[in-house]
């Protein structure tokens, strides 16, 4: 989803009707994001077992992720290597767009006490425990209070540019939602057809014009029968 | 002092015969109560679930034969699921009956520390699937695995096994082959039961050994291939846990069994009435195939006394 907003792409129009995977800014967006597999050769190769996670193992020089893995990666003594962290440059509009995650918690229509799970949620994302998360490497805060928090921002590294990952929620956006059953963008069917489209253009070297736009009218008319 | 039953009384021998029934009854229970419950009854629940758009998180709706239709006529992952569970199913069954009769062969013969041969070429199947598929992952691997490197000191190149649409589908029938123990034992079975004098007899008319394998053992063995045939056809379209470990349906669906297809669509669609006329279209696919094998027997299944 970054490279084709980066790109000045949608995935879904507005009213959620109108799959827009194959309009001609999100295949450039997905045309330079496939490159760094199919000619930039920086991407983890797809058809490379690297014997574990491709970074802690020392086979990848960059990796594209979210705050969680740094707490497991500081855990490693000797630490394989020297890392940190920073900010994907800026697309080709000069914007930039990262992925940003969400805490989906909620409560079951059914719940026997819904007012002491709601308490609980509450508990999580306050300011307390939010810290605490950010101080145990864990993720980052949501509260935009806690920012510029001195503590978390003096946090002995490796990050030692912890703040990019603090400051990189300016430039987040959340995934896509798509109504009917047809699945997310991390499961079912919409999963299932970028995933297929990935691999066509990666592995057999398929055109991204004919992957997406394969993946593109699956998806349509998965949304238009639902 | 022996008594006959005639001399118990009637109405105690019926006694006697009533509780001993109950007895056996109450033996198979646990059997029978496991198989309703367990196996019946769920197979019962996919019957109709089939034919509704059941997805766990919202109530199952009556669809009728939509389900069906769509596997046949919007599926696209259907034919190709299908066809790389064909695929492998021909490549396994022909590979595995062919190695394992060989190893069957070779295991019969009278040399000295036979019994260690015998245990030995049975280990894999103690290594349970899950373990196996890790450990073949690893043998696989390009980067590091002991098959490359054998393959490298030979001079010859790595082959990327599990990385390449080419080879990816050879590699996990060159694993099930490895893992096919039982099928070598039920062939050494098969092989020990043909009657020495037979072979004697066609030794003293002057068939060489070629010929008294081709004439005298595979007529005779020809049961055990039938039963041989008919599992591993049923086992390979039923064959899901390496492709689940190994190579998650990759690389680009070369290796998208239509189980693992079946399994994506129940449990990361949740399309759980969709799976079950999936899995409903597979059994009526593996019936059919045995129903054809059972058919063909006649012209190449050959049972000891029976007169042609």
């Amino acid at each position: 989803m970054p490279f084709i907003e980066g790109y000045g792409g949608k995935v879904l129009s507005a009213d959620g009707k109108k799959v827009l995977l194959s309009s001609s800014e999100s295949l450039a967006g997905l045309q330079a994001y496939t490159d760094m597999w199919t000619k930039d050769g920086i991407g983890k190769p797809a058809d490379f077992d690297c014997g574990g996670d491709c970074f802690t193992v020392g086979k990848a020089a960059l990796n594209f992720t979210i705050p969680g893995p740094m707490n497991a990666l500081r855990k490693l003594n000797p630490q394989p290597f020297k890392w940190d962290v920073e900010v994907i440059p800026s697309f080709p509009n000069g914007k930039k767009v990262t992925g940003m995650g969400t805490y989906g918690f909620g409560i079951s229509a059914n719940a026997k006490d819904p007012e002491l799970a709601w308490q609980f949620i509450k508990a999580l994302l306050s300011v307390k425990t939010q810290k605490a998360i950010a101080m145990d490497y864990s993720g980052m805060p949501l509260q935009k209070s806690l920012r510029k928090d001195a503590d978390i921002l003096a946090l002995a590294g490796p990050p030692d540019n912890i703040e990019a990952f603090m400051s990189n929620g300016e430039n987040g956006i959340t995934p896509q939602y798509f109504p009917g059953k047809c699945g997310s963008l991390y499961a079912g069917q919409i999963n299932t057809e970028i995933n297929d489209a990935f691999d066509a253009v990666v592995i057999s070297k398929k055109s991204v014009t004919e992957a997406f736009t394969t993946a593109n009218d699956n998806i349509q008319a998965c949304l238009d029968g639902n | 002092m022996a008594v006959t039953v005639a001399h118990i009384p009637e109405k105690i021998r019926r006694q006697t015969s009533w509780t001993a029934t109950l007895r056996g009854y109450l033996f198979i229970l646990p059997v029978v109560l496991g198989l309703i419950i367990w196996t019946f009854g769920p197979m019962v629940a996919s019957a109709y679930y089939s034919f509704t758009d059941y997805k766990i998180i919202f109530p199952a709706g009556f669809v009728g034969a939509k389900n069906y239709i769509n596997l046949f006529t919007r599926d696209k992952q259907f034919i190709n699921s299908l066809s790389v569970t064909i695929r492998y199913a021909i490549m396994f069954v022909a590979l595995g009956q062919v190695t394992c009769l060989a190893l069957a062969v070779l295991l019969t013969q009278k040399v000295r520390g036979m019994d260690f041969f015998r245990t030995f070429f049975y280990l894999p199947i103690i290594v349970p699937y899950v373990a196996s598929s890790v450990l073949w992952k690893y043998l696989y691997n390009k980067e590091f695995g002991p098959i490359d490197g054998f393959l490298e000191l030979l001079g010859l190149p790595a082959v990327n096994w599990l990385g390449s649409q080419d080879t990816v589908l050879l590699a996990l029938v060159l694993m099930s082959v490895w893992s096919s123990a039982t099928t070598t034992i039920i062939y050494v079975a098969g092989l020990q039961h043909i009657p020495e004098e037979l072979l004697d007899a066609a030794k003293i008319d002057g068939g060489n050994g070629v010929q008294r394998f081709i004439y005298v053992t595979m007529p005779m063995l020809s049961p055990t291939i039938f039963f041989n045939v008919v599992t591993a056809v049923i086992g390979a379209f039923q064959f899901f846990t390496p492709a689940f470990i190994m190579t998650e349906g990759g690389p680009a669906k070369a290796t998208y069994f239509y189980n693992y297809n079946l399994y994506e669509k129940a449990f990361k669609w949740l399309e759980m009435g969709y799976a079950s006329a999936m899995a409903w279209v597979l059994f009526a696919i593996i019936l059919f195939l045995t129903f054809l094998i059972f058919r063909s027997s006649p012209l190449w299944v050959y049972y000891d006394g029976e007169v042609r």
